[in-house]
């Protein structure tokens, strides 16, 4: 499969400006550090992290919506990063989001047939009216709503509901890519299941390739072919789903694995379960060398001094972590 | 306004969205209002009150300076066309009532358009530029908030003498403060929204972000305001007047006939009584209508 986005050495970094009477210099967020990915036509890759790893600044540092400090972004042999808003605004139509809360990502003084139908306007403006208004009839129904509901407002929808109208208003031009910045977190267990499997089947029928950023490793699981764990802005793991999740080899991917409450509680297995202690560092201040490094119960020496490569133990699997051999299931 | 142009330009994509993207979600607002009674009686009380201020006065048997010394605190009643009695010098109290009416709306009017205008640029400004601009704008409110209003009209009317202009600038000049931190604030909290991260992804261009998604959403709690502002603006101006800062004789104004009706409140109480309802009822109107105006806008809580 050829691969339709190339993410190389992005980094994306915030300042915080300086402020109150015991910070004098701006400080330095760096959210995402030198993350690297190519994400193939018509697959899914998941983002896995804890809340605060970048994962959704990575999301945002691939579509744009924040600048990058660094690296490139590469969308059919154009590099993202370096496009003059104009360029970037006719890329847009191919590369779109959909965001984590529903109900404020839908502008609340449009009705829903305006909200879907925005897109085309900018990028189709040759389409006549009622063809607008066909295609828009025909994606809300795609994405299970009535078109009779099209004059109504986002306030008079329900979150799932919501989450509809935002894919549909991102699938409208039909893209070639969608960032998920976590799409179902804030929903209930039941309709969760629903938003994934509307995203699955129109994967299947458009085949769009998606970026789904999620901390909930068994949503990841269902979605993903492959695989990419960030922790503090940077790379951890990255692999094909049931490498992966089979025989996973960073620590932190094994902690957050084994973490995921097992349907069959008979077929846990202790042996291979981590506790994580410690708290999440800061990401202004991250630990030198391997960043998980405070939290890893394999640490040595060497995790304080250098941090690791990201290096290939099978085919597509990449793990960054010193120790790489010790991990290996025996 | 800085972003009036783009609001009312006439190339409004929305509107070739299907019907027109603002006006329908007015009109919506526009029924619910409608369907508010308290606000609806408001509005009819209110634009009597209005009337009557304009046309009174002109068609009324007496003038607002017809002294008269027969006619000296006579009570209200039918006699001479003094339903609402004289004052200490034979004037007709139910026209100057009235004209005091047009002065009190027309100040409180325009010292809410003089604060609308400066609050509303500076607080969108301040709130699209950010940071350390934001930061400068916004810490100058705070000091200019910190000084007292009757300090600084008192200030302005040593400087300037007494003019009926001066007091509804200065009312004007201090109240936008207040807007400007509501602008702002809205701005901030509408930038922040996913659905304007939405829109950039999508392509769309800064001007229609701005006239599609940030106006609409900051408009409403400012129309709002603006309604609860006539009535402050007003009050100040009863104040100022009754301190003996505002509206000068032979102009009067609601809050001056109070003041000048407080000092005879045992021997003709009508003399209080007449401008005080007056400006009680107005202050309830606009109140009932800014509260109706902030149900309607809303469309998140009904
Ligand atoms: S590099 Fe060291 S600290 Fe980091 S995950 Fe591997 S063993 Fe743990």
């Amino acid at each position: 499969m050829s691969s339709v986005l190339t993410v190389e050495h992005l980094s994306v970094h915030y300042e915080v400006p300086a402020g109150g009477l015991f910070r004098r210099h701006p400080l330095t967020l760096k959210a995402v550090n030198d993350v690297s990915f190519e994400l193939r036509a018509g697959e899914t890759l998941g983002i896995v992290g804890e809340t605060g790893c970048g994962k959704s600044s990575l999301g945002k540092g691939v579509l744009q919506l924040v600048r990058p400090a660094a690296g490139r972004v590469l969308w059919e042999g154009r590099d993202l990063c370096t496009l003059s808003p104009a360029e970037l605004k006719a890329c847009r139509k191919d590369l779109q989001i959909i965001f984590q809360d529903p109900l404020s990502s839908l502008n609340p003084r449009m009705t829903i047939g305006e909200i879907v139908a925005e897109p085309l306007e900018v990028h189709r403006p040759e389409l006549g009216r009622d063809e607008r208004r066909r295609r828009v009839d025909a994606m809300l129904d795609r994405v299970g709503l009535r078109p009779e509901m099209q004059s109504r407002y986002p306030n008079e929808f329900s979150g799932g509901q919501c989450q509809r109208i935002s894919i549909a208003r991102a699938m409208i031009c039909e893209p070639k890519v969608i960032v998920c910045d976590e799409p179902v977190s804030s929903l209930d267990v039941s309709i969760q299941a629903q938003i994934c499997n509307l995203l699955r089947d129109l994967q299947r029928d458009t085949g769009v390739a998606l970026l789904f950023i999620s901390h909930d490793l068994s949503i990841v699981r269902y979605m993903s072919h492959r695989v990419l764990v960030m922790y503090l802005g940077r790379a951890m793991e990255t692999g094909p789903r049931l490498s992966f999740f089979g025989a996973p080899r960073h620590p932190y991917s094994q902690a957050l694995i084994s973490a995921v409450p097992v349907p069959d509680p008979d077929q846990a297995d202790p042996s291979r379960s981590l506790v994580l202690d410690g708290e999440l560092p800061s990401p202004m201040d991250p630990p030198s060398g391997c960043v998980f490094r405070t939290r890893c119960p394999l640490a040595v020496p060497v995790c304080i001094t250098q941090e690791p490569a990201l290096v290939d133990v099978a085919p597509g699997h990449g793990v960054a972590c010193h120790r790489r051999q010790d991990t290996a299931p025996a | 306004m800085s972003a009036g142009p783009g609001l009312l330009g006439s190339e409004t994509l929305a509107a070739a969205a299907g019907g027109g993207v603002p006006r329908s979600l007015w009109r919506q607002a526009a029924r619910r209002f409608r369907r508010n009674r308290a606000a609806m009686a408001s509005i009819v009380i209110l634009a009597l009150i209005a009337l009557s201020s304009i046309l009174v006065p002109m068609f009324w048997p007496h003038g607002i300076e017809d002294a008269s010394w027969e006619n000296i605190l006579v009570p209200p009643g039918a006699a001479g066309w003094h339903w609402f009695g004289t004052d200490a010098n034979g004037r007709d109290l139910l026209v100057r009532t009235f004209y005091g009416g047009r002065i009190s709306l027309t100040i409180g009017l325009l010292t809410t358009v003089v604060a609308l205008l400066i609050g509303v640029t500076y607080g969108a400004v301040a709130g699209f530029a950010g940071g350390r601009t934001d930061g400068f704008m916004m810490r100058f409110v705070d000091v200019l908030y910190s000084l007292p209003l009757i300090f600084f009209i008192i200030i302005l009317v040593t400087v300037f003498g007494r003019n009926i202009f001066l007091v509804f600038i200065a009312i004007g000049a201090v109240e936008w403060l207040t807007m400007s931190r509501i602008v702002r604030g809205q701005t901030l909290t509408v930038k922040a929204k996913e659905y304007v991260e939405s829109a950039v992804a999508i392509g769309l261009s800064r001007s229609a972000i701005l006239r599609r998604y940030i106006i609409p959403n900051v408009l409403g709690p400012v129309i709002v305001y603006v309604t609860l502002l006539i009535p402050t603006n007003i009050i100040v101006e009863s104040y100022l007047s009754f301190l003996g800062l505002g509206v000068q004789e032979p102009l009067t104004s609601w809050g001056l006939l109070i003041s000048q009706g407080a000092g005879q409140l045992d021997s003709a109480p009508w003399l209080i009584f007449f401008p005080a309802t007056f400006l009680a009822v107005t202050m309830f109107c606009f109140n009932f209508i800014g509260d109706g105006l902030r149900d309607a806008l809303d469309p998140r809580d009904r």
